[in-house]
């Protein structure tokens, strides 16, 4: 048993597809153009993909991976290549590489993400935000569960934010232990310093 | 670039039933092809992209190369809001553009409690939603499907009817519109043309006189028109139902739909005749695909689209007359793709237990059964051709295979139906829950889950039963109450909303003054009303009253046998004569062979085709 690990992006075109249906999308592509995905075992046998963080419904990403498992070698540029012949506008897979099978699962190896998030506000606003970010004093939400609301400070979460050409570049905790959304951190910040911000697009350019 | 912007999908559920672009959706240069066709189902995404029929015509119109069909469905209330509130408009899914400049808007009708939608999309089309207001330059609205059947009720919405199976009409309709613009008609011209092919009703070329007590006196062409308009237009059937037309790919939609897998239709039709039943008559004559040809769609298919099951389709699956080889043949091409086989409405049997063991390892969950009628007697006046004995001995065969989960479909309000009849419901269900005992004597068993599942008869054209009357809403639930006290508690209880039964009788043979009051309810905000959290019964009742028209006297009225019905000008083949036969015979408690036993001549031998020819 093999694994290829694939890096692909999501567009415009596919952004409101959620996490799930991706999947799904993934699992006929395979099936048209024949890939032999190993199953599981069972009595509901299911193709071995591995997934990685979901990206959130009207991200795009040019940095979303999958593991899919095969029972035979496979050169990985085919699987890019047989792939991409069967998947709607939108979806492109980048790369392909060969993993041992007992290689970490990518959910494993990612604890950090770096986004684009377009925004229609005054560079001067923009620029105060950036300020506040670098005092680096907590900034506190207030999270919603059930029935209980409970203030958190995810300060500790945002470990990157810069400015240019109309858009914040942002690095957040993501993964199984710890996840923040970058809009959250950005309003967030925004309150403190007491200005608007409009975003008009959000793109995860990196997984690391 | 999608037509709704961002800023709005993000705030409605789930945004990808408008952004298009799916798998095999099809995309072509608008400057390339003659005809540009919306075609729309008048309920949301999830629903309509599960349907067969609207998928199969939408790849039919795109085989042809000067055709772009595009889909449009029902924005939910959510978007249509934003819409409404940022002047946008309705839109194609594929070209991401407004509709009310292409060639064609069609509706596929599937039930009538859609029709506020078919108007609210016009609405938001930009389009007249009234035919005698569209002007040259205007779209033609089209409207076809099994609904269509009674074209009265939205005679003055839809410019053009298409009667029967579109497969080829709607080729023949294509082929004349291109001429038509070519020529550069006017569309008075088109629609005189368009009224001579076979199948095709243009409403305005009619009309209608009724006598003083609100009944249709007649229905006739227009003096003015008689040259090109039929007075009785029949239906349209594909006769070689093996060589029809059926796509090599189907669109696969990104969200959950309803049924999102491959559904192949294996044969059109039904033998069996139950006299409630509108598909059992307006599909016939029985005409069936090859074993082989169904493989090879299939094979097909789950190439095309990667779908991880494929479905038979039909009215009754177990009617198709090799069934054990169809599903062996298909395991055989598709499990080593690890594809699922589904095999849904089997009647319960040994055999068919048998298959379900074979076709799908997972579902142990649910048997249904469909005896409609708790007493022999009734059961025998609507042609159920199935006995108690038949019922307790599937039950028990089930039970024995490891079921333990029976549903049991009925209805209440049949012609002729009696308290007995609604107490024989319950006696029918203690009696298999007996036989779930008795199977399981001493045995440690699961808790057997028997639900008995009651909707009210609802009186449909061109069944015998069209002449019948339909029970009152104090009745509907004074038997739904009765029926609930004589169940035992272990059994469920699952009834229809009565109201929506109502109204729905009211569209389904109603005349053309019933237009009015799908516009009133409209005009009142009525829309979604095949969604119980839409259907607003008391706006119904006002609209009706509004309009000087009486709901009873469209439900609830027995209809006299040489009454004009509102429908008179079309025949489905099945003739008025059988079907005046059918309900006398239905009277007297006396059944009617199906198609396989003898022919009874309905009168769907006319097509020629499928079992009508194979049997004699």
């Amino acid at each position: 048993m093999i694994k290829v690990r694939l890096r692909y992006a999501k567009g415009d075109e596919i952004k409101y597809i959620s996490h799930l249906d991706t999947l799904k999308l993934f699992e006929r592509a395979s099936r048209r153009c024949g890939l032999p995905v190993a199953y599981t075992e069972g009595f509901n046998p299911r193709p071995r993909f591995v997934f990685g963080n979901p990206l959130p419904v009207g991200v795009t990403s040019e940095c979303e991976f999958v593991d899919i498992y095969f029972d035979k070698d496979m050169d990985p540029d085919k699987v890019v290549s047989d792939l991409n012949s069967v998947m709607p506008k939108g979806l492109r897979v980048l790369a392909g590489k060969v993993l041992s099978e007992d290689a970490d699962n990518i959910m494993n190896v990612v604890s950090r993400s770096e986004y684009v998030v377009k925004v229609d506000m005054p560079e001067e606003d923009a620029r105060k935000v950036i300020d506040v970010y670098e005092e680096n004093s907590p900034l506190v939400i207030v999270k919603k569960s059930k029935n209980k609301e409970r203030e958190m400070d995810i300060r500790p979460m945002v470990h990157n934010l810069t400015f240019k050409d109309a858009a914040f570049s942002i690095v957040t905790d993501a993964g199984n232990t710890s996840n923040l959304r970058p809009e959250v951190a950005i309003k967030a910040l925004c309150g403190q310093v007491g200005v608007e911000v409009k975003i008009t697009g959000i793109h995860r350019t990196k997984l690391f | 670039m999608t037509y709704i912007k961002d800023e709005i999908l993000a705030q409605v559920e789930k945004p990808a039933r408008y952004t298009g672009g799916e798998w095999n959706s099809v995309v072509k240069d608008k400057n390339a092809v003659d005809i540009r066709f919306a075609f729309c189902f008048a309920d949301v995404y999830d629903i309509g992209m599960s349907h067969l029929g609207y998928k199969l015509i939408y790849h039919l119109l795109n085989d042809r190369e000067d055709t772009w069909c595009e889909r449009v469905l029902a924005p939910w209330p959510d978007l249509e809001e934003k819409m409404r509130e940022n002047n946008l408009s309705l839109f194609g899914l594929e070209s991401q553009e407004p509709i009310n400049d292409f060639d064609f808007i069609g509706f596929t009708l599937q039930y009538e409690m859609s029709y506020t939608n078919v108007v609210n999309m016009l609405d938001l089309a930009g389009v007249p939603v009234f035919s005698t207001d569209r002007k040259e330059g205007d779209p033609f609205v089209i409207a076809g499907g099994p609904s269509a059947n009674n074209t009265e009720v939205l005679a003055d919405f839809v410019d053009i009817f298409s009667l029967g199976e579109g497969e080829e009409m709607l080729n023949d309709l294509m082929d004349l519109y291109k001429e038509w613009k070519k020529s550069k008609g006017n569309r008075f011209e088109f629609l005189k043309k368009a009224a001579r092919i076979d199948g095709i009703y243009v409403p305005c070329f009619y009309e209608v006189e009724y006598n003083e007590d609100g009944t249709v006196k007649a229905h006739k062409v227009k003096e003015e028109y008689k040259d090109y308009a039929k007075e009785k237009v029949v239906k349209r059937v594909v006769k070689d139902f093996e060589s029809a037309y059926f796509p090599g790919k189907l669109v696969v939609p990104y969200v959950n739909v309803v049924h999102d897998r491959i559904m192949i239709e294996i044969f059109r039709g039904c033998t069996r005749g139950c006299r409630f039943c509108q598909a059992g008559f307006i599909y016939r004559p029985v005409r069936e695909r090859s074993v082989e040809k169904i493989t090879e769609i299939a094979n097909k298919l789950v190439e095309s689209t990667g779908y991880e099951e494929v479905s038979l389709l039909s009215l009754s699956t177990s009617d198709y007359s090799n069934l054990g080889l169809l599903c062996d043949e298909l395991l055989a091409n598709i499990e080593d793709k690890k594809v699922n086989l589904g095999v849904p409405s089997l009647r319960v049997d040994s055999f068919s237990l048998g298959l379900m063991e074979k076709v799908s390892r997972v579902r142990k969950s649910g048997l249904t059964f469909a005896p409609e009628a708790g007493t022999q007697r009734l059961r025998d006046v609507i042609n159920k051709g199935i006995t108690e004995e038949d019922i307790l001995k599937s039950s028990e065969i089930a039970f024995r295979g490891g079921w333990n989960n029976i549903k049991l479909y009925f209805m209440l309000g049949l012609p002729t139906e009696t308290d007995e009849d609604i107490l024989g419901i319950a006696d029918l269900a203690h009696k298999i829950l007996e036989i779930y005992k008795k199977v399981h004597e001493g045995k440690r068993a699961r808790k057997p889950e028997i639900t008995v599942s009651v909707s009210t008869f609802v009186p449909k054209p061109f069944t015998p039963f069209q002449w019948c009357g339909q029970i009152s809403k104090e009745e509907i639930i004074r038997r739904q109450n009765l029926l609930k006290k004589a169940l035992n508690r272990k059994i469920k209880f699952s009834w229809h909303d009565p109201e929506t039964s109502i109204i729905e009788a009211a569209l389904s043979r109603g005349d053309r003054r019933v237009g009015r009051v799908i516009y009133n309810v409209w005009r009142q905000g009525g829309r979604f009303d095949a969604w119980e959290e839409y259907m607003n019964y008391d706006r119904w009742i006002c609209a009706f009253k509004e309009e000087g028209l009486d709901i009873e006297f469209y439900t609830e009225r027995e209809r006299d046998i040489d009454e004009v019905l509102p429908w008179d000008h079309v025949s489905v083949g099945v003739t008025k004569k059988f079907l005046k036969k059918e309900l006398e015979k239905a009277k007297k408690g006396e059944t009617t062979p199906n198609c396989m036993e003898k022919c009874t001549g309905c009168g769907a031998a006319l097509y020629e085709g499928g079992i009508c020819v194979d049997k004699s």
